[in-house]
């Protein structure tokens, strides 16, 4: 019986996971959509392109930590920093940096704070 | 790379280690292959090294020449072409890409284990002599160029968006991993459609020839006579030949022409 239940729980763990990474890396929960195909060997499984696209790849970081982090929080952190931009000009990002296309370099720490910022309060603004 | 980048590379290392162990550990351990098989299995750290170089040290590599080949590609296929297969019905389009990247990879890796050339390189990969999600991992950076340029090459011909199927891509990425993993699970007649542990670990046989050669649909082996699918596990995995002990003598061992590699092996003997 008990080891029934631990075979029930094993296997619904797995395909939970495996439903999971697959609805993420079609963009649900923010995902990035994969656009190569990994090696069948079982290669790098998160989107390699991620690596080399800098800020893309902090964009996706960020939603999968968060989607994945008790909260389901299905709202865009940065879009929330976009509508703090709007509203509250003396906030000293340059909005560049957050446009996902732009090659702009933001160390994670820096990302860390905005994330932070737009969630709870602009504390960056009273620097 | 800049250190920012490397940072990322890291955090994305982190992040699948942990995931992969969550959806893996728990399965080889409730449902093992071979049930005395320990997760700190020998090799193991070579398994990690190679994990890490995958995420680390070649993924940029590995993408920046799949980009610069896609690049060329389309400077030379007909623009006419890709609007042609653009105006077919979205699933056809999804069956050409997939059943032409299966045939492809199937051919591709058949021609890895008969070709001297391409054997060396892929041998690093059958060298594991213990199968799990880790020992996947083990493939040298030029034999994932050669594979994951063979699996996207149709749909680069075709000038497919491969973004708008990226679950099945997904699928197909992770599932790859599940099938070296020390699982054994009946799951009856799907197993045609999207293979199975039991069918690759076959494939790692000592034997360099053993068939099935697919990694997802077995259909390739059925159609082309090299489906193996005995009720037992193989007694041994691994190849016949020799292979360096370490990450790097496995990265450089096939680079080098087999008399030099001897003399390098002898040199590091006599110390
Ligand atoms: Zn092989």
């Amino acid at each position: 019986m008990k080891n029934k239940i631990i075979k029930v729980a094993t296997l619904t763990l797995f395909s939970s996971l495996i439903i999971g990474f697959v609805a993420f890396q079609s963009g649900y929960f923010g995902g990035k959509k994969s656009s190569v195909s990994g090696s069948p060997n079982g290669s790098t499984l998160i989107n390699q392109a991620d690596t080399i696209q800098k800020v893309d790849s902090i964009k996706w970081k960020k939603s999968f930590l968060i989607s994945s982090s008790k909260s389901f929080v299905i709202h865009d952190p940065l879009k929330g920093l976009e509508d703090s931009t709007k509203l509250d000009s003396s906030l000293q990002i340059d909005p560049l940096i957050y446009s996902s296309k732009s090659g702009i370099i933001v160390t994670p720490e820096d990302l860390k704070k905005m994330v932070k910022d737009s969630l709870e309060q602009d504390s960056i603004k009273r620097k | 790379m800049t250190l920012a980048e490397f940072y990322s590379a890291l955090e994305a290392m982190g992040i699948s280690l942990v995931f992969l162990m969550l959806v893996f550990v728990p399965m080889e351990k409730v449902f093992p292959a071979k049930k005395h098989q320990k997760i700190l299995r020998p090799k193991w750290l070579l398994d990690f090294c190679f994990f890490l170089g995958q995420y680390l040290l070649w993924s940029g590599l590995v993408l920046w020449t799949l980009n610069y080949f896609a690049d060329y590609l389309t400077s030379i296929i007909p623009n006419s072409f890709q609007q042609k297969i653009a105006s077919q019905p979205f699933l056809l389009q999804v069956f050409e890409v997939l059943v032409l990247s299966d045939f492809l990879i199937y051919w591709g890796h058949r021609l890895q284990h008969n070709v001297d050339f391409l054997w060396r390189f892929h041998k690093v990969h059958h060298s594991a002599e213990h199968l799990d999600w880790l020992a996947a991992h083990r493939e040298h950076p030029l034999d994932s160029i050669y594979t994951i340029g063979l699996i996207n090459l149709p749909a680069f011909i075709m000038g497919f968006p491969l973004e708008s199927i990226a679950g099945v891509i997904a699928f197909r990425g992770i599932w790859a991993i599940y099938i070296h993993s020390n699982v054994r699970l009946p799951i009856g007649k799907l197993r045609i459609l999207i293979g199975a542990p039991e069918l690759h670990h076959w494939h790692h046989d000592l034997d360099r020839r053993a068939g099935n050669y697919a990694n997802i649909s077995p259909i390739m082996d059925v159609i082309f006579g090299t489906y193996k699918c005995p009720d037992k596990e193989p007694e041994k995995f691994g190849i016949q030949e020799e292979t360096p002990n370490s990450y790097l003598g496995q990265l450089i061992e096939p680079l080098l022409p087999k008399r030099v590699w001897d003399r390098i092996k002898q040199g590091s003997e006599k110390l």
